[in-house]
């Protein structure tokens, strides 16, 4: 309620007059249309729990797609090899 | 060379990979239920503010139906609306309190004190209005913003998983070519069937193995004696 001076203080005190005629009225009000937020939050596991478990998971798909790269690389390697030693025989027998 | 380069990824791969296979519909199912969490939390989202919208709507029907009609009726008795109406008095900002009209004056004098009270009665019922909603509404805010974080955990770590089957499914690719580079493919997986095979003789093994335990106990429960544990 605003609580001001001349006519609003006036205004103030009819407000209140009404409030305590209707508290009891007003209080079932209030009760039927408040909330528990506490029953009704999403009651999952905290951010510290998932992100241990994110982290070990991470780590684990970093490792797979090491492993899935690593054909790539080594047949990489097999070629570049191959052409090195290509290169040096070529070299060897100028 | 080549061999060598094959049958070093072969090794590798397959120690690294074991024999358990994912199938690519098990990454897309994953994917899918992220994609699905996202409708399902809108979904939550707006129940969430439908009901919210209910709680406010009885409020302010209290607020327009009881407390207002009541705010007024005391408005105008305490605020003497009927004396200002009929020009007995009029509003002194001077003095702060109702007095006989200024001869002469009379119209503006009214009009800025009927001002006053109607501008005096809206803001009262707003500040009401505020007093009755503005909890409803920072719940609502409070646990959109709760369900909304849980969400987004939720589908984080999905994601996350989804993440880690394709790169399960990736190495099983690389696996598949190397093995059959060198012509071992099929090897492993009449490996992995006979191991599947090997299972499920040893769960019908065990089965056989209880079923003669309960055979032996209630035969010994027959002669009443009781087994002895070998020493």
């Amino acid at each position: 309620m605003p609580k001001s001076g001349g006519m609003g203080g006036i205004a103030d005190e009819a407000a209140d007059d009404v409030d305590q005629e209707l508290a009891a009225e007003e209080l079932e009000v209030l009760k039927a249309t408040s909330t528990n937020l506490e029953a009704l939050r999403p009651q999952i596991a905290d951010q510290a729990t998932y992100d241990k478990l994110i982290s070990a998971v991470e780590a684990s798909t970093d490792k797979n797609e090491s492993l899935s790269q690593l054909k790539e690389r080594i047949e990489a390697l097999g070629s570049a090899a191959v052409a090195v030693t290509n290169k040096v025989i070529g070299l060897l027998g100028a | 060379m080549k061999t060598t380069v094959v049958c070093t990824l072969a090794f590798a791969l397959t120690g690294a990979a074991g024999c358990a296979e994912v199938p690519k519909e098990a990454v897309q199912l994953s994917y899918q239920v992220g994609q699905d969490m996202s409708h399902l939390y809108e979904s939550y989202d707006a129940l969430i503010h439908t009901r919210f919208e209910e709680l406010r709507a009885t409020r302010v029907a209290y607020l327009d139906n009881i407390w207002t009609p009541k705010f007024v009726a005391t408005w105008v008795q305490k605020g003497r609306l009927l004396d200002v109406a009929q020009r007995k008095i009029v509003w002194s900002f001077q003095t702060s309190a109702f007095v006989p009209p200024t001869p002469g004056r009379e119209d503006n004098e009214l009009l800025t004190s009927v001002n006053e009270w109607s501008g005096q009665a809206v803001a009262h019922i707003e500040s009401k209005r505020r007093a009755l909603l503005d909890p409803i509404d920072r719940d609502e805010a409070e646990l959109r913003a709760k369900v909304r974080e849980a969400f987004d955990r939720v589908i984080q770590a999905n994601a996350i998983v989804t993440a880690h089957l394709a790169s399960v499914t990736h190495v099983q690719n690389a696996q598949d070519e190397a093995l059959k580079a060198l012509g071992l493919k099929e090897l492993r997986d009449e490996i992995n069937k006979g191991l599947i095979e090997a299972s499920d003789k040893a769960a019908q093994g065990l089965e056989t193995i209880k079923n003669t335990d309960q055979t032996v106990d209630k035969v010994v429960d027959k002669i009443g004696g009781k087994p002895t544990a070998s020493k």
